[in-house]
């Protein structure tokens, strides 16, 4: 593993109980986005795989998680996040994920069977992977973030 | 005929709000709601085009809330007010309000539109002069009253204060598919839910037994969804169930399906999964 891939992992490390915490209201938002039932929804069950999730419905979970946590989710966040600060190029070429952006993704997405990785691997494909647990970890990161722009902005720093 | 309807731009902050003028011919009788809140998105859709720098454009996504009053607006100018909430590559986030004599009468809330390349469905240079012609002077080229002619809403099934099932053909050419869109023809979105408000009116008065022209006071449509675009051809199913109806007041479930052609199987495409939800709010006036 490179020292960025390690640097970047020490950051997005997130527990088994914050997932737990914010599991229910996650569950709730994606089962009222996709029109299921509460009890279709599992912590491993895949978005498009298992959910018949389509991209329209990405951009409405996104939206109700903002709104239920009260938290800000970028667009591309998951890809962004997992991209950290390795430049672009080496992280993707032609729309491509290169080793060691796949071996960042596999990081970011570690609640993800490594055998669900395809390589070579485009980078829109990567919602594919997308698992109930990943949305519990984007909320977590979210609202981590949110509060250190909290504490930045009482302590009179810029947000990050 | 177009179905290009915001007519002109009156105020324009780019990336943030707008305000502009919906003018229906004045034949126009009746000016169902939902066209009303297209013109709206069709607003809040120049901020999104004018920021991305006419190189992509939003499409009809998902609505939190739609509300409209039962408002009659024959010979009248509707004042269009959108403001964009956020904006990213892959999607806006838009509200809006249309008054008519300073009267809200549409309102939408938490809209979001996802956006895509804009040469996938006109010409970027094109729509940048009609942008430049809409704030500079205006277009001339309003709603006619027959712009909905060739569309036709077949009632199919119908339990009676229950549910109500119907067919609504799409023609392979009708005038509108020239704006909607010059390079990739589609139902808008919006007169589907146009026709599925429809029936849920209708299936609300049979729920309280009110006569078939009770008059609708309010509509609210609620965590409204479009999943696929419906090309020219397509046979759609539209459903409506009455959740609970009491009082004056109706709840429905609306649902949008791609349906089988006439003399395919019925097992085909229209068993799949709704292109389109929604839940309806329908308010009728007091009975005399």
């Amino acid at each position: 593993m490179s020292e960025k891939a390690e640097r970047m992992s020490e950051d997005h490390v997130v527990t088994k109980d914050e997932v737990s915490a914010v599991y229910p209201e996650v569950a709730k938002a994606i089962a009222e986005a996709l029109g299921r039932d509460a009890d279709d929804i599992e912590l491993e069950s895949r978005l498009v795989g298992d959910l018949n999730a389509e991209s329209i419905d990405f951009l409405d979970i996104v939206f109700r998680l903002e709104r239920a946590f009260r938290i800000k989710i970028p667009r591309g966040e998951i890809v962004q996040d997992a991209r950290g600060d390795l430049p672009e190029e080496e992280f993707a070429v032609k729309g491509c994920l290169t080793e060691v952006g796949l071996a960042r993704l596999r990081e970011y997405l570690d609640e993800i069977p490594l055998e669900n990785f395809r390589h070579p691997m485009r980078v829109s494909e990567v919602p594919l992977l997308f698992t109930v647990e990943t949305f519990a970890k984007l909320v977590v990161r979210a609202r981590r973030q949110g509060a250190a722009e909290k504490e930045g902005q009482d302590h009179g720093f810029p947000p990050r | 005929m177009g179905f290009l309807l915001v007519d002109r731009l009156v105020e324009f902050t780019p990336g943030k709000a707008a305000r502009g003028v919906f003018a229906p011919a004045p034949e126009v009788v009746a000016v169902p709601s939902f066209m009303v809140a297209e013109a709206i998105g069709q607003l809040a859709g120049w901020l999104a085009v004018e920021k991305a720098d006419f190189r992509s454009r939003p499409v009809a996504g998902l609505a939190h809330e739609v509300w409209s009053s039962g408002f009659t607006a024959a010979g009248k100018v509707f004042d269009l007010e959108a403001t964009l909430r956020s904006y990213s590559n892959e999607a806006i986030v838009y509200e809006g309000r249309a008054t008519l004599d300073g009267v809200e009468v549409v309102r939408v809330t938490n809209c979001i539109g996802p956006m895509l390349p804009m040469e996938d469905f006109d010409d970027p240079e094109a729509v940048r002069r009609r942008f430049i012609d809409l704030r500079e002077r205006g277009e001339e080229n309003p709603l006619a009253p027959d712009t909905l002619d060739g569309l036709s809403l077949v009632i199919e099934e119908r339990e009676r204060g229950k549910r109500i099932r119907a067919l609504l053909d799409v023609p392979f050419s009708v005038p509108f598919f020239a704006d909607h869109f010059p390079r990739k023809p589609v139902l808008p979105a919006t007169i589907i839910l146009d026709y599925g408000l429809q029936l849920a009116c209708d299936a609300t008065r049979e729920a309280l037994g009110r006569e078939p022209e009770a008059r609708v006071k309010e509509t609210r449509l609620r965590s409204m969804k479009i999943r696929q675009f419906t090309p020219p051809g397509t046979r759609l199913e539209l459903e409506t169930k009455v959740t609970s109806a009491s009082s004056n007041q109706g709840l429905l479930s609306f649902s949008i399906r791609r349906a089988p052609q006439p003399g395919a199987r019925a097992d085909g495409e229209g068993q799949g999964r709704a292109l389109g939800t929604a839940r309806a709010e329908v308010i009728l006036e007091q009975a005399p």
